[in-house]
């Protein structure tokens, strides 16, 4: 499965997240199966975090409902969303999507949701930063399973931070008139790739954002320990609760060796007497451990860029 | 009952004995004859109350029962004037209450002749009412009114039969009225039940004694004033007895309701006149002043002539106890004896040890001196006029004081029987701790003059013209304070120590209240203390951060002034205030605040505080622009009042203090210490600091140093080179000192530099400052180390050391759980290595040649 973009809506998102930057920017896109044709900004403020609010959900079906009276049947594919350093993920985006996704069930189209992500601040070295992704299907599985978040169901459907999203290829695609434009243009090469400038500002607030996210997992940590440490003081009483019950069983078998299963206490009852504390959603976690991933992997990836250019930089000098 | 009359007797005797001292017995039994008649009539008027109607008291020696009550009040009431005339107005108060209730009567039967309901039931209310005051006013109930009732009574019996048997209903409103009354009259005659029934007994009777009284009522009036002798005993000295008959009395009301104090004052103000024993004078002023403590407990503070007379008072029991010291003394720990009127047993040294405390009076008094300053609009001349009774007081304290040491043995000054005479030096220290050594100095003045010649304090010497003013100020507060300190009582103690702390920093001795403070170790334990306590501690607190800042200590100031001086609560922590927001003061809230002229002055505070602030943080926010993240709240403050102030769109000229240290903080930041210097020094409040040309001069100082290391911090990188002499010029400061500043500087690693002494000049290195993206490198390696940290412990089941033990102990009862457990560490485990295996690649790089400043970092923190 890829996905197939109009440049013309490249060329849109770039300019849009450009001229919201440093902010975050978000807004609905539409298309036909696998392509997407048009793309709009929420109006409003862009705040810190770009969410997809409810609010936006009148806006969005408003520009559905214009599209139809220019007699274009495009319908609803997903968002697009700007983050600097892979800052998109969050659990409000999610569970947009998982509601998107469930109300397009229901109206009988089965195809994905779209998110497509730009990342501007790589925009400032000439290089497009765009990618599409969509709900992977093991977060699909748990997110609709009746247990949700918890440890067990995650491994059951092999969901870790990794993969709760999925990439699509994307493919940008060309109207031939363009194409024929472009045949025409003499493209001057400006030697913009042999730019040494570092980028070192945007590493800056990657790294802040780090550590804010590391704040918070470190918090959501501390309530798993919690949990775990409860639950580690409960475990002695069910086995001590079923040690109790088997010397009442045999006892009663002595006394009365006719007794059946039904009248001994069964071991498996001792929930009834203890009660274990409930699991915390690990939905959080899963989020944050996305969130550190997109940090660190965008780190690595400019860091690897940046360290390239101070050795070249290095060696040409002959330092 | 009796002594109630004993007292009528008493306070009459007062105008009357010098006459009464030769009357003849004859005449005494003429008066107390015609006593008796007055009582007889005035009886037959107002049945006396139901408990002593028959009372057997009459018989001996013609004493007053029922009418006493009035009769009692009179004379209490002409004590001071002319007796006839008061009892003619007595009399006729009387008289127009009966002239009402009759006419109130008439219109009740008139009305009820008339079967007009509605009149009746109006005016019988008001008839009730009338009889009620009457009551209050000891009057008793009159008997035309149980006969009007009687009457009522026997009427709506009458006209209920009537209607019963005529069967016409009566007019709904009428109805209705004659319902209210019924009900009403049933309420009343139940109260009266006894004396209706014996008028209904014998009506003629009754009447008859009803209509002797208008001509009775008269008759005591005019010659019957000297009725005031009638009993023989009135006469010449009153008896122990006696006098302490009043006393028990008084003793027995005190605390009730409806208790007419004012005459019981004027009472035993009578007395005192009158004895000159000094056991009845002594009994009789313990019972007195609290008696006038009493009479205005309830109002916002006494009276000032209230005040001075219970002043007076106390100065007299004093010079009385005084004057038979060798035979009385009044102690708490004295042993109440079973009856007022016996003397306690004389101790091993003759004296006779009573019960009572003269601390407790004295405190009291100051409390009523503290509360009028309280409620006294400090600003008005009232304030002024009040504070100069506060010499009376602290002579009065003195004094007291001084009975106290030569009651008490300086041996057991530290013991239980020393709590008094602490309690009285606590008052002393109160007074005068918060005050320059002048003016303690004037108080004690006074005081050692008012006391005269002969006194002579245990604890510290008299003041005298030849002592030095300023030590005997110091030793007097110490002397005061090592009496408290050997106090068993730790309150003692702990408001000593901070009052002497509160002295010695309100009089430039820095380091040695400081170290009082530090060693009182007081600091721990405040929180439990009651607020009074703690109020105390804030200003000593808060004077101690005053004086550092006189004597140039800046960090130091800063440090103990800040908590108060940032706090939005600062009036209330001062006990100078309410909080603003508070919604109702309790009495206790507005007890706790200082009178105003204790208050420590909240803009010099301020002031204070925001200088010593400017002084350290303009250096240091220059040092390090990223300066403000990192430090502790502390300063905090300051920076938020500086951004405040330069987010400003409009500046004007400077117009509060603050405005003029934020200025002064921006001429700063530019290397304008000369500017500086100038707004600083032109504000005003500094007047209020007694040597405010030196800490001027001290200001100054302070700003070229600071001025010179801000300087330096800013204009570092922009230089290679730095000329020291150039440098003193520009700061107006000795080559020497620059040398001196820079040094330090450079030891402190603030600054990468070094001294080249030969040239004269301070060569800068550059290029070793750390960037922000190695800053944050080393950050990101805290955090990474802390998420290992956190792993660890997941992997460990929570749990943060003994991971090992405690999976043993597990293992044997929950093998099936234990599964759960390790998935659970797998996938817990993940993002971490995820996040470290990206972490360490990013950090090497800025951990080299970085480790010396990681490392400080660590050291620090």
């Amino acid at each position: 499965m890829s996905v197939e973009i109009n440049s013309s809506v490249v060329l849109k998102l770039v300019r849009v997240s450009e001229d919201a930057f440093p902010h975050s920017i978000s807004g609905p896109v539409y298309g036909f199966e696998n392509s997407v044709s048009h793309v709009y900004a929420f109006p409003g403020n862009h705040s810190e975090d770009a969410t997809v609010r409810p609010n936006n959900v009148k806006f969005q079906s408003e520009v559905l409902d214009l599209l139809k009276q220019a007699h274009i049947g495009a319908t609803a594919k997903g968002w697009f969303i700007s983050a600097v350093g892979g800052k998109f993920l969050s659990q409000s985006l999610l569970e947009s999507m998982l509601s998107q996704r469930a109300a397009k069930q229901e109206s009988g189209d089965d195809s994905p949701v779209l998110l497509l992500v730009h990342d501007p601040s790589k925009q400032q070295q000439g290089i497009l930063s765009l990618g599409a992704f969509t709900l992977s299907e093991n977060f699909l599985n748990v997110a609709t399973s009746k247990e949700k978040y918890t440890t067990k169901n995650l491994n059951a459907n092999d969901l870790s931070y990794k993969n709760i999203l999925q990439e699509i290829p994307i493919k940008v695609h060309n109207p031939h008139l363009i194409n024929l434009t472009i045949q025409e243009l003499t493209i001057e090469d400006d030697h913009n790739i042999l730019n040494l400038s570092n980028s070192a500002t945007a590493a800056y607030t990657t790294i802040d954002q780090l550590f804010e996210t590391v704040d918070n997992f470190n918090y959501n940590q501390g309530n798993f320990h919690y949990y775990q440490r409860s639950l580690s003081r409960e475990l002695p009483k069910i086995s001590q609760w079923k040690q109790k019950a088997k010397l009442e069983n045999l006892n009663k078998l002595k006394a009365n060796p006719e007794l059946t299963e039904k009248d001994l206490v069964s071991l498996d009852d001792w929930s009834k007497h203890i009660k274990l504390p409930t699991e915390p959603s690990r939905f959080e976690n899963l989020v944050l451990s996305g969130l550190l991933n997109n940090y660190c992997n965008d780190l690595e990836s400019s860091g690897v860029s940046e360290l390239l250019k101070t050795f070249s930089t290095q060696k040409g000098l002959d330092i | 009952m009796t002594s109630r009359f004993f007292a009528a007797g008493y306070s009459d005797s007062d105008s009357a004995s010098e006459e009464e001292l030769v009357s003849s017995s004859e005449e005494e039994e003429q008066l107390g004859s015609s006593s008796d008649e007055d009582q007889s009539e005035s009886d037959s008027e107002f049945g006396s109350d139901s408990d002593d109607s028959d009372d057997s008291s009459d018989d001996d020696g013609g004493r007053i029962r029922g009418p006493s009550y009035f009769l009692k009040k009179s004379h209490d009431d002409d004590d001071s004037s002319d007796d006839e005339d008061t009892k003619k107005v007595v009399k006729s108060a009387k008289d127009k209450m009966f002239d009402e209730l009759s006419s109130c009567i008439d219109i009740v039967s008139l009305a009820q002749l008339d079967g007009d309901w509605i009149k009746v039931s109006s005016e019988f209310d008001r008839l009730v009412r009338l009889v009620n005051r009457a009551q209050q006013q000891n009057m008793g109930v009159p008997k035309i009114y149980i006969k009007a009732v009687a009457q009522l009574d026997k009427a709506i019996t009458d006209v209920q039969e009537a209607e019963k048997e005529s069967k016409k209903n009566m007019n709904a409103s009428v109805a209705k009225s004659f319902n209210i009354v019924r009900q009403r009259i049933k309420k009343v005659a139940k109260e009266h039940s006894a004396q209706i029934q014996l008028f209904r007994a014998d009506e003629d009777a009754f009447d008859r004694e009803t209509s002797e009284t208008p001509s009775g009522t008269a008759t005591p009036s005019i010659d019957g004033f000297k009725v005031v002798g009638k009993d023989g005993k009135a006469t010449g000295t009153p008896e122990v007895a006696d006098v302490f008959k009043t006393l028990e009395t008084i003793l027995a009301s005190r605390g009730k309701k409806n208790v007419d104090l004012a005459s019981q004052i004027a009472e035993l103000e009578g007395l005192l006149l009158e004895t000159t024993v000094p056991f009845q004078l002594i009994s009789i002023y313990l019972m007195l002043i609290p008696l006038r403590f009493d009479l205005y407990g309830r109002s916002a503070y006494m009276p000032v002539a209230e005040w001075k007379l219970a002043e007076k008072n106390i100065t007299a029991l004093l010079a009385v106890l005084e004057a038979n010291a060798d035979k009385y003394a009044v102690t708490e720990t004295g042993v109440a004896t079973e009856d007022l009127s016996i003397e306690p047993k004389a101790n091993d040294k003759g004296v006779k040890v009573m019960i009572g405390s003269v601390a407790s009076l004295v405190e009291r008094l100051d409390d009523e001196l503290t509360k009028s300053w309280q409620s006294i609009d400090p600003h008005a001349t009232e304030y002024v006029e009040r504070l100069k009774d506060e010499s009376l007081i602290y002579t009065l304290i003195v004094k007291c004081q001084l009975y106290y040491e030569s009651i008490t043995p300086a041996s057991e000054f530290a013991t239980v029987a020393g709590e008094q005479l602490a309690r009285v030096v606590l008052r002393r220290l109160d007074h005068i701790y918060f005050k320059p050594s002048k003016l303690i100095i004037y108080s004690e003045e006074v005081a050692w003059t008012t006391l005269g010649g002969k006194a002579e304090s245990v604890v510290f010497g008299k003041y005298s013209a030849s002592s030095e003013d300023s030590k005997y100020a110091s030793g007097l507060i110490d002397a005061l304070c090592s009496v408290l300190y050997k106090q068993p009582n730790s309150v003692f103690r702990k408001r000593a120590v901070l009052s002497h702390i509160y002295y010695y920093a309100f009089n430039d001795e820095y380091f040695k209240a400081r170290d009082m403070l530090l060693m009182s170790h007081l600091q721990s334990a405040i929180h439990t203390s009651d607020t009074q306590l703690q109020v105390l501690f804030n200003r000593a607190l808060v004077q101690l951060g005053l004086c550092a800042f006189r004597s140039g200590l800046i960090a130091e100031a800063q440090q103990a002034l800040q908590e108060i001086a940032t706090s939005p609560r600062q009036k209330e922590l001062l006990g100078q205030g309410a909080q603003r927001f508070q919604q109702q003061q309790t009495q206790v809230d507005k007890q706790r605040l200082l009178p105003f002229h204790m208050h420590i002055n909240l803009e010099l505070l301020e002031c204070c505080f925001y200088t010593a602030s400017l002084l350290i943080e303009v250096p240091a926010i220059a040092s390090s622009p990223e300066y403000s993240r990192k430090r502790q709240q502390s300063t905090r403050s300051f920076r938020r009042t500086l951004e405040y102030h330069e987010r400003q769109i409009f500046e004007g000229p400077p117009e509060n203090t603050r405005d003029y240290i934020m200025d002064a903080s921006v001429a700063l930041q530019k290397g304008d210490w000369l500017k500086a210097s100038d707004l600083l020094n032109s504000i005003k409040i500094w007047g209020l600091l007694k040597n405010q040309d030196s800490v001027k001069a001290m200001l100054r100082e302070k700003l070229q140093v600071e001025g010179l290391r801000t300087y330096l911090f800013t204009c570092k990188s922009y230089y290679e080179k730095l000329s020291i002499a150039s440098l003193a010029a520009k700061f107006e400061l000795p080559e020497r000192k620059v040398n001196a500043v820079i040094s330090k500087m450079i030891y402190s690693e603030e600054i990468n530099a070094a001294l080249d002494q030969k040239a004269g000049c301070i060569v800068f290195i550059q290029g070793v400052e750390i960037t922000k993206l190695q800053e944050l490198a080393l950050t990101l390696a805290d955090k990474a180390v802390q998420m290992a940290e956190r792993n660890e412990r997941l992997a460990a089941g929570g749990h943060q050391n003994n991971q090992i033990g405690h999976q043993g102990n597990n293992n044997s009862g929950n093998s099936n759980n234990t599964h759960a457990h390790n998935s659970n560490s797998n996938i817990k485990l993940a993002p971490v290595t995820g996040a470290l295996q990206s972490a360490p690649g990013t950090i090497s790089g800025a951990l080299n040649g970085m480790d010396r400043k990681y490392r400080k970092n660590h050291s620090r923190k």
